[in-house]
């Protein structure tokens, strides 16, 4: 032991700089916004909640069987619109049910942005008081989930969706979640 | 001399009612005493210990952000139905995750985070025990007769030089 610490002694401060050089390194690629989400594999949280014309109102148990998107929006929220003509392009391509969650929102103030930005939403569900918000460990508006036909969530992004993200992971995930069997 | 007394008294006064306007706790709206004063205790120790997410460095306590007074609702309501402490953390963590905790719990994730300064510790200890034994090692050279004749002729002559 001690001829070893006697040999190479003078390297050591030199290999923890190297220790803590890499350390950094790997942290420097890492996003600091990301938190990862518990709730992935978990079964998505239950709700019933109205839509903006107070006309008809869904629950979780309405989803199963199908593949759909949950996605996060307020008409406050800027980073929304960012991601917005994603959203539209993508509920065109009648890939996947795509179900707003209005958070924190007024009914016209909500009503009067999906006029001037298109509505992607097959139904949009209202959280006025953002309980199911916190439910869905909501913490950073956009935040889009990918929820399979067992009603589990496999996938959740915090912040607008970009095209490359959308390409590279999401829609690859939309087709393989199709082709289980639930 | 005395306008400069003045002044000073002056910044004085003027400094701490700047630091008593940003005290901490006026962040939270005041929400409803709980039924018992163990659960108010429950509650504050709550909304201390978690975190409010949007703004990093902030517990609920302090922090203005939408969410957090949310999140401060729900554990007020949580505590208020009669959840203990250990009850509505699992509620947050199991939604938001352990970053929610200010003080993440120990298991096999966090163990680097909680294991490294003890470890380090360990280290910089037997680095230390190694470094003090291997001096009380070194042993005194004994001196025969005429070493110490000399050693003692070499000390007086430079007593002498010193007192002339």
């Amino acid at each position: 032991m001690s001829w070893l610490i006697k040999r190479y002694k003078g390297t050591l401060p030199f290999l923890v700089f190297c220790a803590l050089a890499l350390l950094l390194y790997i942290s420097l690629g890492k996003d600091p916004e990301y938190i990862p989400s518990p709730l992935i594999g978990k079964p998505a949280p239950d709700f019933t909640l109205p839509d903006l014309e107070n006309r008809a109102s869904l629950s979780k148990q309405d989803m199963l069987g199908r593949v759909w998107m949950l996605n996060v929006w307020a008409s406050w929220c800027a980073a929304c619109l960012e991601e917005h003509p994603l959203l539209n392009e993508l509920s065109t391509s009648n890939m996947i049910r795509i179900v707003g969650l209005n958070y924190k929102d007024s009914q016209n103030d909500a009503l009067s942005w999906l006029d001037k930005h298109g509505n992607p939403y097959a139904f949009i569900a209202v959280d006025k008081e953002g309980e199911v918000g916190i439910d869905y460990g909501v913490y950073g508006v956009p935040e889009t989930f990918l929820i399979d036909k067992d009603g589990l969530i496999q996938y959740k992004h915090t912040g607008p969706l970009t095209r490359k993200f959308l390409q590279d992971k999401i829609i690859p995930l939309i087709h393989a979640l199709k082709g289980q069997q639930s | 001399m005395i306008e400069n007394f003045f002044g000073g008294r002056f910044s004085a006064v003027f400094f701490v009612s700047i630091l008593s306007l940003s005290s901490p706790g006026f962040a939270a709206e005041p929400l409803p005493e709980l039924a018992t004063p163990e659960q108010q205790r429950t509650y504050e120790r709550l909304i201390r210990e978690l975190r409010c997410l949007v703004c990093k460095n902030q517990n609920l306590l302090d922090s203005n952000a939408d969410l957090a007074a949310d999140l401060r609702k729900k554990t007020h309501e949580l505590v208020a139905e009669g959840k203990n402490y250990q009850e509505v953390v699992e509620y947050m963590t199991n939604r938001f995750g352990n970053f929610v905790m200010y003080r993440p719990p120990f298991k096999a994730s966090t163990f680097a985070l909680w294991g490294l300064p003890f470890i380090g510790f360990a280290i910089v200890l037997t680095m230390v025990v190694y470094r003090i034994r291997k001096r009380s090692r070194l042993h005194l050279v004994q001196l025969g007769d005429s070493e110490r004749n000399a050693a003692d002729k070499l000390l007086d002559k430079r007593k002498r030089d010193s007192c002339s």
